[in-house]
């Protein structure tokens, strides 16, 4: 079929139609979903694809779901061809059966016009728990896979309009929340279900040969645009690295990430080679999680007018050896890749590309590194569990822009939606104490990076399982700022005990809470960008003003001397600092 | 003669719709004055009072009521010019208020800034106090340390203090005690307390709602001040109301205590007005909207009832109360077309705004829009822009089209302007079809009503796309919302959270809260003179499975008792809500009930609208000559008629175009016109069964 069949609006308009049945599937998760992680916190991804599985398009309320979605719908596709039908609707978990990790379940329904395939629409997102020996999924002790939780291969969870009980109930016997779960699987078949009305709608009104024409040409002009914006980025090699604390299981061992850029013409090349071998514990990251990483790490870079779908990823090459950190061997366990190891791939994706495109470029953000807790709720009698997004740090500074205040961890790029704390407490035995803006935590620069925030809660009940995991809580892998622009100090956890003992608390470890316990984390804000001494006075002093900079960092790393206790602006003394080196 | 007069203040008109006793009713203008919007109310009321053969005295001794939809509060935080606001909270949680729940919507955009903070962090205070959710008190409100707060924001010239804790609304003893201090510090303050405007859980929500109300209370209360006590001393002595964001109206004392619910003062009186038109046609299921330079507003109505939304954001700043769900869905006429760097078409999201506008205005507006497209058409008349009052420049539209949009696509200019507006008419569609979805509801068994201005341009197309088959234009469809004013009752939403399972709930606290609302709302509507007999009360319950994050709304029984009984069958109503909105529901799981919720109503007085008489001329006579302009695949010479002109019973067959002074009505060749017995527009799709009724001249008994 020749592509330029179709006039261009016909095609303007048909992208405008995908994209918005993208965004009617996501309004029915948002609406519908039982646990908070989809609700609230917005974990989750829409997605429509062509018969060919190629992505179309997509609304990614989390960026790191991104590139992840065409795998997860390929290997269904592949598994059940020849048994595709309508009415079907199939799910997949399975880490090494296509899917990212194990929390993120995928459900896709297919789309047919008079018994032809036409389209897919894919509902993926995180739930609450997958089983598995770990806490709301997380499990920083697992060997492999099999530890982490229940393996789902290419499944028909629906067939041809009929539920698949013998399924349903596998999977529930599985859990130990199957409250969440069921509600959260029966909302994600709700969303492809609009999907399909919306498709379906679609194709009655401009037939499949049209759309096809129309679909071939987005999928071109994405393409094109994004070979357009890379041509811009100077050709060359670039080459950062980043560690991550630990995996969970070797304690003592960082582990790294070490990318090589290449930029040359229109085409981008990310090599992964030299990063550390395979690790023994859960940061492990499949294919998918490993190209979602990176596109994260280039389209945060790229204009946000780009339109996501398989044309946009064509210039794109990303390289990790098979048996590596980035790309490991089954059955290796992989469930943290999606948090600490894509955080730490978009970081060496920003430090290099700085070196070629520092104005388009943000400076490092804070690291996840919170628990995930469960256990019985006698106020409610009910079991809870709850991931602990209060603690969410800040946003790394770009040129002419401050970093956003406690906007999270960089894999959601500010979607992750932080809990209400009076839900909070309804659901969970907690009693907020603190939550609020860490003073000084924000990484000094021209533009600041954004402020982390003190979150501490006493714990009403006895026995709840702790699971905490994440990085970002050593010198080593604490954000760092760009072009001149200073890091932070990294994120720090401690438990309280109710007799006033310390125990300090490590990434990727066990935990048990009791009724007493104080649980304090203090995260990172993100880094800065630019010479902090080239930060106007005015906003020096206001920051102290807010109580966000304190006067010592003011004088000390700023050059800007304000009285503590007027806050009136030494004029003279700062001229004086802000001119010696 | 006894007048009733319907205000609404816009961005660049100030709207009158005077109705009187016999049900006659005439339309006037005057020029916004944006700086001292009295001014433009004053000068129009004397127009009005002229039209009559009145002074102004006597024009305002024969008016009774006086509706009124103010922009003072909206205006107020769009350009951030509030009051000078101080924030007191619970010690341990300053900041949740400006961490905005810590979200950036548009995450790729890594070039942006949250909307500057309403309350500076220097000026947002912390005193020790804690409530636990039971409302047992953890932490006494540490009184000294409230009295040092209130002297502070006294020093530091603060006008308006908002005080807003956790868990407040179950127990608001601190907020209230806070209140009392700081009102004694600073006794001409405007104090705004979350336990009062909004008793409800979700801390940043009723924050937000609590700083808003404080920021943009002094003002309208010195606005309402003013504006009582200039209409008084020129004579008038009737009733004030002032239009809220919920669809209905209440006294001026209440709006400047409760300034929050005047954010949307005047668009959600378009809802209101759509209902109104919408059932002179038995229409029950509408989607009003209302196109203006800078934004696409849409919203909703079922069964003749608007959809209420506590969701709402104003200038990126979150209001929870009770607002009717009016969607921005796009930059309006000033949506700006491009070509991106893959060849492909794009129109907005960047608008071209007011200044510089469209290139066709001649403000050095360099960048194509929808505006222009719709001039190169043929929709608009360069000439009769605004009724005159504005001349259009068509080379400029057609040198920026061709530059930015037809030479990069390969297109001659037409056929580029054709697909801009065929683009923006999409782009619409489907922000329609999100927001229905969003609701759970399908736009097909929805009739569009549209406002004035450049909304019915673009009608019939949107309409085509959606699946929809009947568009009213409203004949006074250029002072909609002014209409929609004279028709809104006295409505006030209260509520109170009870967060607990549905089968551990005790009914005698759901008596005491739904008793303290109802009373609140009795002394409050006889306060503002309405009668025992003229109030309605509606009772709902928020509801959700035990686990989820959100509510559904359940309507109960009108005026009843809320009892066990009456729970149980809201119970019922929400699986069937939840099915009905979300695709299933789970009879039998456990449910929470969230919020208890009362509607009080005073019905006011309505107007009555006065049927045209059908005259003997046939629409001929309202030709008032022909134009080419772009329908399908080329351009096609159609009659223009002159919409005054138009009476009850005229049939016109699209393609055509109709001009009013401010309205162009573009009627596609999809559609036919019948002119209405009130003079609305009523146009159906070809080869749908049309709603004739209205267009006969009305039986003897209806008019009684």
């Amino acid at each position: 079929m020749s592509s330029n069949s179709i006039e261009p609006v016909l095609v303007a308009v048909i992208g405008s139609r995908l994209e918005a049945i993208t965004k009617e599937i996501g309004e029915t998760m948002l609406r519908t979903s039982r646990s908070p992680i989809f609700s609230e916190a917005r974990d989750f991804v829409t997605a429509v694809f062509d018969q060919d599985c190629r992505l179309v398009a997509q609304t990614h309320y989390i960026p790191v779901l991104a590139a992840a979605t065409p795998y997860a719908q390929r290997a269904i596709a592949k598994a059940f061809e020849g048994d595709i039908n309508e009415g079907d609707v199939f799910i997949l978990n399975d880490p090494y059966g296509g899917n990212n990790h194990a929390p993120d379940i995928s459900i896709t329904r297919p789309v047919f016009l008079n018994g032809e395939l036409c389209f897919w629409a894919m509902a993926k997102g995180h739930h609450a728990d997958v089983g598995g020996g770990g806490v709301a999924g997380y499990n920083p002790a697992a060997h492999n896979a099999w530890e982490e939780g229940l393996r789902i291969p290419p499944l028909k969870l629906v067939d041809r309009g009929r539920l698949r009980s013998d399924v349903w109930n596998m999977i529930l016997r599985n859990v130990h929340l199957t409250f969440l779960v069921d509600g959260d699987l029966q909302c994600q078949i709700g969303a492809t279900a609009i999907g399909e009305r919306g498709l379906k709608a679609l194709l009655a009104k401009y037939g499949k040969a049209t759309l096809d024409a129309a679909i071939e040409q987005l999928l071109n002009a994405s393409e094109m645009e994004v070979r357009t914006e890379i041509g811009r980025i100077p050709d060359g090699v670039y080459t950062a690295e980043r560690a991550i604390d630990h995996d969970g299981i070797e304690k003592d061992k960082l582990v790294t990430v070490r990318l090589q850029v290449t930029v040359k013409g229109d085409t981008i090349t990310f090599d992964y080679s030299h990063s550390d071998p395979q690790a023994k514990g859960y940061i492990n990251s499949t294919l998918p999680n490993t190209v979602s990483a990176t596109h994260l790490g280039l389209f945060a870079s790229l204009s946000p007018d780009i339109h996501y779908n398989d044309g946009a990823t064509r210039p794109i090459v990303v390289v990790a050896p098979q048996g590596s950190l980035l790309n490991p061997n089954e059955p290796a366990p992989t469930t943290a890749c999606t948090l600490s190891t894509a955080e730490t791939i978009t970081e060496t994706c920003w430090l290099a590309l700085a070196q070629a495109i520092p104005g388009q470029v943000q400076a490092v953000w804070s690291r996840w590194c919170a628990p995930a807790t469960m256990g019985w709720n006698p106020h409610t009698g009910r079991f809870f569990a709850d991931i602990h997004f209060i603690s969410k740090g800040g946003g790394g500074a770009t040129e002419g822009y401050d970093g956003w205040d406690h906007i999270g961890t960089v894999v959601c790029l500010g979607g992750l939606r932080s809990p209400d704390p009076e839900l909070h407490e309804l659901t969970s035995p907690y009693q907020l104490l603190d939550y609020e803006y860490l003073p000084d935590s924000g990484g000094p620069g021209r533009w600041r990076g954004g402020m982390g925030v003190k979150y501490r809660w006493k714990v009403l009940a006895d026995e709840i399982a702790c699971a905490n995991f994440g990085s970002g809580i050593r010198p080593e892998t604490a954000p760092v700022g760009i072009e001149g622009g200073l890091g932070t100090a990294p994120s720090r956890l401690r438990i309280v005990h109710q007799d006033g003992s310390e125990q300090a608390v490590d990434c990727n470890s066990f935990y048990t809470l009791r009724r007493g316990d104080v649980f304090e984390i203090y995260s990172a804000g993100g880094g800065g960008f630019g010479d902090p001494r080239k930060r106007p006075v005015e906003q020096v002093l206001t920051d102290v003003r807010d109580g966000l900079v304190s006067a010592v960092i003011a004088r000390d790393v700023y050059g800007v001397v304000i009285d503590p206790l007027t806050l009136v602006v030494d004029e003279a003394a700062t001229t004086k600092l802000r001119t010696t080196a | 003669m006894k007048f009733r007069i319907g205000i609404d203040v816009g961005g660049t008109f100030t709207d009158f719709l005077v109705t009187n006793e016999d049900g006659q009713s005439h339309i006037f203008k005057s020029l916004t004055t944006p700086r001292d919007p009295a001014q433009g109310v004053f000068e129009g009321l004397a127009v009005a009072a002229k039209g009559y053969g009145l002074d102004l005295a006597g024009f305002l001794a024969n008016t009774t009521t006086i509706v009124h939809g103010t922009t003072i509060t909206t205006n107020a935080t769009l350009t951030g010019r509030g009051a000078r606001t101080g924030f007191i909270t619970t010690r341990g949680f300053r900041d949740i208020l400006n961490m905005r729940r810590g979200l950036r919507a548009n995450q790729y955009e890594s070039k942006s800034s949250p909307p500057p903070a309403l309350v500076p962090r220097s000026r947002i205070a912390v005193v020790s106090e804690r409530v636990d959710l039971n409302g047992n008190v953890l932490v006494p409100l540490n009184e000294d340390e409230v009295w040092e707060v209130a002297r502070s924001f006294k020093a530091g010239a603060v006008e308006a203090v908002a005080i807003s804790f956790l868990w407040s609304f179950v127990n608001p003893a601190h907020e209230r005690r806070a209140a009392e201090i700081v009102s004694e510090v600073m006794p001409n303050a405007y104090i705004s307390i979350s336990s009062e405007v909004l008793p409800e859980i979700r801390v940043y929500e009723r924050h937000s709602t609590t700083v808003l109300n404080a920021y943009i209370g002094p003002p309208l209360a010195r606005y309402l001040d003013s504006l009582e006590k200039a209409l008084a001393s020129a004579g008038f002595g009737g009733i004030l109301l002032i239009m809220q964001s919920n669809g209905g109206v209440m006294s001026p004392q209440m709006a400047s205590r409760f300034a929050v619910n005047t954010l949307l003062s005047g668009p959600a009186a378009g809802p209101i007005a759509g209902i109104h038109y919408g059932k002179i046609h038995g229409y029950d299921n509408i989607i009003t909207c209302d196109l203006g330079g800078t934004s696409f507003d849409v919203s909703l109505v079922r069964n003749s009832t608007p959809v209420v939304t506590t969701e709402s954001e104003v200038g990126g700043y979150h209001v929870a109360v009770p607002m009717l769900d009016i969607h921005t869905v796009g930059a309006g006429g000033g949506s700006i077309a491009r070509v991106d760097a893959g060849g492909i078409l794009r129109v907005g999201p960047h608008s071209a705004g007011a200044d510089p506008g469209p290139a066709c205005y001649g403000n050095g507006g360099d960048q194509p829009t929808t505006t222009d497209a719709d001039l190169l058409l043929g929709y608009l008349d360069p000439d009769y822009f605004h009724g005159g009052r504005i001349k259009l420049d068509t080379e400029a539209a057609h040198r920026v089209v061709k530059e930015r949009v037809a030479d990069p696509l390969g297109l001659d200019v037409t056929a580029a302007a054709d697909a801009i507006y065929r683009l923006a008419n999409a782009h619409q569609a489907a922000a329609i079809g999100v927001v229905s979805v969003r609701r759970g509801l399908d736009p097909r068994e929805f009739a569009l009503v549209v406002a004035g201005g450049a909304g019915p341009i673009h009608a019939a197309p949107i309409a085509e796309e959606l699946g929809i088959t009947t568009i009213l234009v409203p004949r006074e469809s250029s002072v909609f919302c002014a209409a929609g004013m004279l028709l809104s009752d006295l409505k006030h939403d209260y509520v109170r959270s009870y967060p607990v399972e549905f089968d551990k709930i005790d009914m005698v606290r759901v008596d005491n809260l739904y008793l303290e609302m109802k009373r609140q709302a009795m002394t409050t509507l006889k306060a503002e003179g309405i009668a025992e007999g003229a109030i309605s009360l509606g009772y709902a319950v928020d509801l959700r499975y035990v686990g989820q994050f959100n509510e559904v709304e359940v309507q109960g029984l009108h005026g009843g008792r809320i009892d066990r009984e009456a729970l149980g069958k809201m119970l019922d109503g929400f699986h069937r809500r939840h099915d009905e909105l979300f695709g299933y529901s789970m009879p039998g799981a456990p449910v929470e009930l969230i919020n208890l919720r009362l509607t009080a109503r005073g019905v006011t007085k309505k107007p009555r609208f006065e049927e045209m008489k059908a005259g003997q001329a046939d629409s001929a006579a309202a030709l008032k000559g022909r134009r080419p302009a772009y329908f399908g695949n080329g351009f096609l010479t159609v009659d223009v008629f002159e919409g005054l002109k138009l009476l009850p019973g005229h049939r016109i067959s699209g393609p055509a175009i109709i001009e009013q002074p401010t309205t162009t009505i573009v009627v596609t060749p999809a559609f036919n016109v019948v002119c209405d017995r009130y003079g609305n527009y009523l146009l159906h799709a070809k080869g749908e069964p049309a709603s004739d009724v209205a267009a006969e001249p009305a039986r003897k008994e209806t008019t009684q």
